[in-house]
């Protein structure tokens, strides 16, 4: 059996993976796929655990972020294409309107 | 009929509420999709479902745990629970006259408002992680669309794309950070936690990186400074009442779900420094918040960075999770709720382009023009400012005594400076209402029905009757949160 901890520094990796890509991309929907990739970083995490202690409690969790996220990605499609209405693109950068 | 042994008897009423508030904006929608001439019908309905989930919550509602307990109704969950429906209602009046005003009324924000309150009653209510983050992605989902509600408006669009990038980006944060906590502690349930906090003699690294993950994503939700550049932008572009709404609700959920978590650490939290970095959290929050509140020329923006630096005040009293602390959180958000909605729904109605930004200019000489609307704004700053005989000055009082009697008198004592420091910018705008007049042939004027007026005295009223008489209300704060830290 593989162990736990590998699991762990993938999701680590993962993760921060993830986060670089959100600091970093300029693209609206590239940032919000960085974000996806932090929760399933989250998942496979809650799995490991979950492989560990044989429970069904991590299980569960898993199966509520995926929900979560979907949920999420409706709205954030929607609302990156009122932003393309608005703008004629989706670079984050070019959202300016308002400074203090 | 056998029950699933997860289904206590009496669970129907438990959720009634809940269910109340989920049904009601179903029907809101669909009222809507049928009868699109009777839009002048919405508010009201959406107010009665308000009231019938506020009677539901007062006569039906047993106190105990549910759903193999993971849900847990105690007196402090329904106080929070009647925040957030006060909080739900006033944002519902003032939103009906500037919706109507602009012309995008619809059934779905006021379904949206309810939904968002249900989220917010299952991270007061939930035992569990699971709970907790669901509550608080109902209520991220509903903030998203709401603050993007006035669709026609570049920065309405924009403010919601931020804090949808924002609001994704903390919740992998949490949600990595309750990943390990499950990794430590086997379980996601509070109680379990708790135990296994109890037992445990030493701590990891691990479970430090947990927590500050954890503190991180709440922070985002919080606007606690470091993590607060999302807010002004936010409170800027988003519709006037939601971001009134949106400045006091979703903090009260978290505060209240944090006094849990806090509550579950408890045994652990002497051994490690993690409060330090909550009360640095706290300390940078008033300072930047009060700071830079001042150069705000934008009413809007000022009271964003005057929210920040309220959640920190609330965050110094959570340093040490005692009875008095979680009385002083609980007040201070109800009459959090009141003013700063009350200031925010002034705001709302002035009447002018949505996607400018609303100056101190624009207020100019109102106190003269609309007498009620300039004293009620008048009365909201000096309660935030912490004034007596206002509600704002009793509820700062005692987060400062309990943070004194716990022996954070540092941290206290700079969050008295920087609320003397706030002062200067809450009275300026005070300043502008009478004592200014408006510039030649700019004169914003301001409109509002009997909706507003109506949420106007509610806020008024509350915000002098708990300055003057709050020792009920203290009681009870007192006495719920004597109950939840008894367990």
């Amino acid at each position: 059996m593989i162990p736990t901890h590998y699991f762990l520094i993938l999701s680590a990796i993962l993760f921060t993976i993830g986060v670089v890509g959100v600091l970093t991309r300029k693209n609206g929907i590239t940032i919000f796929m960085s974000i996806e990739l932090m929760v399933n970083a989250v998942n496979l995490t809650f799995l490991a655990y979950a492989r560990q202690f044989h429970q069904v409690h991590g299980l569960i969790f898993v199966f509520f972020i995926m929900a979560i996220a979907a949920a999420e990605a409706a709205v954030g499609l929607a609302i990156f294409i009122t932003l393309f209405h608005h703008r004629d693109t989706i670079d984050v950068d070019e959202a300016n309107l308002m400074h203090w | 009929m056998t029950l699933h042994p997860l289904l206590e008897p009496g669970w129907q009423l438990a959720v009634l509420p809940e269910l109340i508030l989920s049904g009601g904006g179903m029907l809101l929608i669909l009222f809507d999709a049928f009868l699109p001439r009777a839009k002048s019908a919405l508010a009201p309905l959406a107010l009665i479902v308000f009231i019938a989930t506020t009677w539901s919550e007062r006569l039906f509602v047993q106190g105990g745990t549910y759903f193999g307990g993971t849900y847990e109704i105690s007196p402090i969950t329904m106080i929070f629970d009647l925040t957030f429906l006060l909080a739900g209602m006033l944002a519902l009046l003032f939103a009906r006259d500037y919706l109507d005003r602009e012309g995008i009324e619809g059934g779905e924000f006021y379904a949206l408002l309810m939904w968002g309150t249900v989220g917010m009653m299952m991270m007061a209510k939930g035992l569990d992680l699971l709970l907790i983050i669901l509550g608080l992605e109902i209520l991220s989902i509903c903030i998203f669309v709401l603050v993007g509600y006035h669709r026609r408006m570049p920065v309405s669009n924009e403010a919601s794309l931020k804090y949808f990038l924002m609001g994704a980006f903390a919740t992998g944060f949490i949600l990595y950070g309750t990943a390990l906590f499950y990794g430590a502690t086997e379980s996601t349930n509070i109680n379990t936690m708790a135990r296994w906090f109890a037992t445990t003699t030493q701590t990891t690294p691990l479970l430090t990186i947990a927590f500050v993950l954890l503190m991180s994503g709440f922070g985002f939700k919080l606007a606690l400074a470091p993590f607060h550049p999302w807010a002004p932008d936010v409170y800027q572009g988003a519709p006037t009442p939601v971001a009134g709404w949106l400045s006091v609700a979703p903090k009260a959920a978290t505060l209240i779900a944090l006094v849990r978590l806090f509550n579950a650490m408890g045994p652990v939290l002497p051994k490690v420094s993690w409060m330090n970095m909550v009360a640095t959290l706290a300390i940078l929050s008033m300072i930047v918040g009060n700071s830079v509140a001042i150069v705000q020329r934008d009413l809007k923006r000022m009271l964003a960075y005057s929210g920040i630096a309220h959640v920190g005040y609330m965050m110094i009293a959570m340093l040490t999770v005692r009875e008095e602390s979680v009385a002083a959180v609980a007040v201070y958000t109800i009459v959090y709720a009141l003013m700063n909605i009350g200031a925010f729904g002034v705001v709302s109605l002035l009447m002018k382009n949505e996607n400018d930004p609303h100056t101190l200019d624009d207020i100019a000489g109102l106190g003269f023009r609309r007498k009620f609307f300039g004293f009620a704004l008048a009365l909201c700053m000096f309660s935030l400012s912490g004034l007596p005989p206002t509600a704002g000055f009793i509820s700062k009082f005692f987060i400062f005594k309990t943070a004194i009697e716990s022996g954070h008198t540092t941290v206290a004592l700079i969050g008295i400076l920087t609320s003397i420091v706030s002062v200067y910018y809450y009275l300026r705008v005070v300043y502008f209402l009478y004592m200014k007049e408006p510039a030649e042939g700019y004169e914003i004027s301001s409109a509002g029905g009997v909706f507003a007026v109506g949420a106007l005295t509610i806020a008024v009223a509350g915000i002098l009757a708990i300055g003057l008489y709050p020792t009920p209300l203290f009681q009870a704060a007192g006495n719920a949160a004597r109950a939840l830290l008894q367990q």
